[in-house]
């Protein structure tokens, strides 16, 4: 079930019972105020009629007595005058009847004959004057029965008033309520509708996009502009959906990076493998032939050492990835010096000449992180300079703020279209020459790994047949 | 001889091709970026093109587009095992496409087939003096017909299309008689022996020790 018609059945429900319920109170209330006051009428018109008739008779007898005639037969002359009392008040709506000690009737004018059992009769046993309803046919009628002497004999007189008027008065009541009732359901039901749908008309904006999203479209967002709660709801929807937004793009990105990474790196190995296992095939199947032979040898050779350094290069990389290493204050000055000395020999055998110029600090680094960084940028020097070349190492202190390890060259350089790709893995920007040399195209991505874990910054700047030089800031705690 | 243009930016490779369709006796030329090959294409006026897809300069695909009207053969090299790069190929009208790493004998396979369907082959092959019909299946000496089986044919087929190469009695096992015999290298050795004898081939279908068979044409 849905919420707006929860909201809407309830309001309903409760609404009608209390209108309902307030209804009828207020009918019942006035319906029993009514019928007091019919009996309370009916119990002082009897009083009045009875004291009037006493008064009648008692001056009828001191008339007659007065004028020696004879004396008047009290039933005769209740027979006589007792319609006329009536007329004094609504005569159509009320009725007497008299009957005598023996309970024979002596004058009743009610419309209607009484049949079985009288209860109102027995009623008056005091003088306080009694009443009782009783229905009779369709109607309702009060009976206010008393005792009345008149000269010594004792009537029962009983006062009669038709009170149909106050129970149709109720049911026309009930009637028009009915009609009031209908009409106001159907406008409230229309009105609630209305209302209960354009307030939660936000709740259904909110399903909507949260099923969107759900599909996987996740730049959906919700527009309620409301500063109720749904409003507010809607608000942190949307953040959650910017979260989630930015992190679906984040392990996209991700994933298609490492997608990426596995094409290149099946191409590095499958290219090598192909030389090898071809000509080990070829030598292994053919005739000797000693150009062949030597020339096979040679690539098994090159490609195996291709290899080797693809795998070392993966290893790095691999490492980096791994953990994160604790940075310690180093003298990088030793530092230096030993890379120097382990390329020493390279850089004889291409008549290279490398030029070292740092100033003393002491840096917070790793120590193989930072043999790392340095052999793989001067490795980049080595393998872009020409025989006779320089290369420059610099190390100084930038703003006091970083300090700036940065490898200059004189060699190719890079073209300036490609210089944005040379930190992706495998990018080369001579792929022949590189591999001539048994390049991976690893080195720089390597580099920005290391950098990124001492949250330093890379920079490269490079011009075609002038050189390239790469300067990596290294933050100073 | 056919010519055969080679299209591979890995030195390595690229000689190794070379030397592999030296052997099996076609003439090569070899291209190792987009410029170059072009300008081969056009000097040269290869039978079939071997093309890398992974080139500097210009890919492999764009040469293809530029090749779209000469309706040259092309069998595709590729690295990567995708299968997007080898729909794109075919539907680009490469003839064929070969997964690095592979084997200078499924290579060579390849390209006969695809030399046959151009037409560019001849359906007969022709070794010292034999003449082999590949149509009628017949094989001729001379001018007499020398009556073969059918595995018999398929093996001196095999022999010849990768003459100067030691083939394994496993291989040949593999490609003449299918899986079902694998391991029964007994009856690579009884076949051989007859071709030898049928033939007169003592002197060409050397024995290579604990390996298997070469056909050597004494160039």
């Amino acid at each position: 079930m849905k919420l707006w018609h929860k909201v809407f059945l309830c309001t309903f429900l409760l609404f009608e019972v209390l209108f309902n319920g307030a209804s009828f109170y207020l009918i019942e209330h006035n319906f029993n105020r009514n019928l007091k006051t019919e009996i309370d009428l009916g119990l002082t018109e009897r009083r009045i009629i009875a004291s009037q008739l006493q008064s009648d008779w008692s001056y009828a007898i001191s008339l007659s007595n007065n004028m020696g005639g004879t004396s008047e037969d009290s039933a005769h002359f209740t027979r006589n005058n007792a319609q006329k009392y009536t007329r004094t008040f609504e005569n159509n709506r009320i009725f007497l009847e008299f009957r005598n000690s023996a309970q024979v009737e002596v004058f009743n004018n009610f419309e209607r004959p009484i049949t079985g059992y009288r209860p109102e009769l027995n009623a008056p046993s005091s003088d306080r004057p009694t009443y009782i309803l009783r229905d009779i046919g369709k109607q309702t009628y009060l009976f206010v029965t008393g005792k009345l002497a008149l000269s010594g004999t004792n009537y029962t007189m009983s006062y009669i008033r038709d009170i149909s008027g106050v129970y149709s008065d109720k049911s026309a009541q009930i009637r028009l309520f009915f009609q009031i009732n209908i009409l106001v359901t159907f406008i409230l039901g229309i009105g609630l509708y209305g209302v209960i749908r354009y307030l939660t008309r936000s709740i259904r904006s909110l399903t909507e996009s949260a099923q969107t999203v759900a599909r996987g479209l996740y730049s959906q967002r919700v527009s309620v502009h409301s500063g109720d709660e749904i409003g507010i709801l809607a608000q942190n929807f949307n953040r959650m959906a910017e979260a989630v937004e930015e992190k679906v793009n984040e392990l996209e990105l991700t994933a298609m990076r490492r997608q990426k990474f596995i094409e290149f790196l099946t191409h590095e190995l499958r290219t090598p493998l192909t030389s090898i296992i071809g000509y080990a095939d070829l030598l292994r199947t053919t005739k000797y032939n000693e150009k062949v032979f030597f020339k096979a040898m040679n690539y098994i050779y090159s490609e195996g050492r291709r290899l080797e350094s693809l795998s070392f290069k993966l290893m790095d990389l691999i490492l980096l990835g791994n953990e994160k290493p604790e940075l310690q204050h180093q003298d990088i000055m030793p530092l230096c010096l030993e890379v120097e000395e382990a390329l020493q020999p390279r850089l004889e055998g291409l008549d290279l000449t490398l030029i070292l110029s740092i100033e003393p600090y002491r840096l917070l680094t790793d120590k193989d992180l930072f043999l790392l960084v340095c052999t793989n940028l001067l490795d980049n020097a080595i393998k872009a300079s020409s025989k006779g070349g320089r290369i420059y190492l610099k190390g100084y202190l930038v703003n006091h703020t970083y300090y700036a390890i940065e490898v200059e060259d004189e060699g190719i350089g890079i073209p300036e279209q490609d210089v944005p790709k040379v930190f992706e893995p495998f990018f080369m920007v001579d792929k022949v020459r590189t591999r001539s040399q048994h390049g991976a195209g690893l080195g720089l991505a390597i580099c920005s790994e290391i950098v990124k874990l001492h949250e330093g910054k890379i920079e490269i700047t490079s011009r075609e047949e002038v050189g390239t030089q790469v300067k990596i800031l290294f933050p100073q705690n | 001889m056919e010519k055969i243009l080679i299209v591979e930016d890995d030195v390595a490779i690229s000689d190794l091709i070379r030397l592999n369709l030296e052997i099996a006796g076609y003439d090569t030329r070899q291209a190792f970026n987009g410029s170059e090959a072009l300008e081969l294409i056009d000097t040269y006026a290869p039978n079939l093109i071997l093309l890398d897809v992974n080139l500097p300069e210009k890919d492999g695909f764009e040469i293809m587009e530029e090749l779209e009207s000469s309706n040259l053969p092309v069998i595709l090299l590729t690295a990567r095992g995708s299968l997007a790069d080898k729909v794109k190929g075919l539907r680009m009208g490469a003839d064929d496409y070969i997964v690095k790493p592979f084997e200078s004998m499924e290579l060579l396979a390849r390209i006969e087939a695809v030399l046959r369907r151009y037409g560019v082959k001849h359906d007969h092959l022709v070794f010292g003096d034999l003449e082999i019909n590949l149509e009628e299946r017949i094989v001729r000496s001379g001018n007499r017909v020398i009556d073969l089986t059918m595995k018999e044919f398929e093996l001196l087929l095999l022999l010849i299309r990768n003459k100067n190469k030691a083939m394994s009695r496993e291989r040949i096992l593999e490609l003449v008689w299918g899986y079902e015999y694998m391991g029964e290298t007994r009856t690579v050795d009884i076949h051989i022996q007859k071709i030898r004898k049928k033939l007169k081939l003592e002197d060409y279908i050397k024995t290579v020790y604990k390996f298997g068979y070469r056909l050597e044409d004494h160039q």
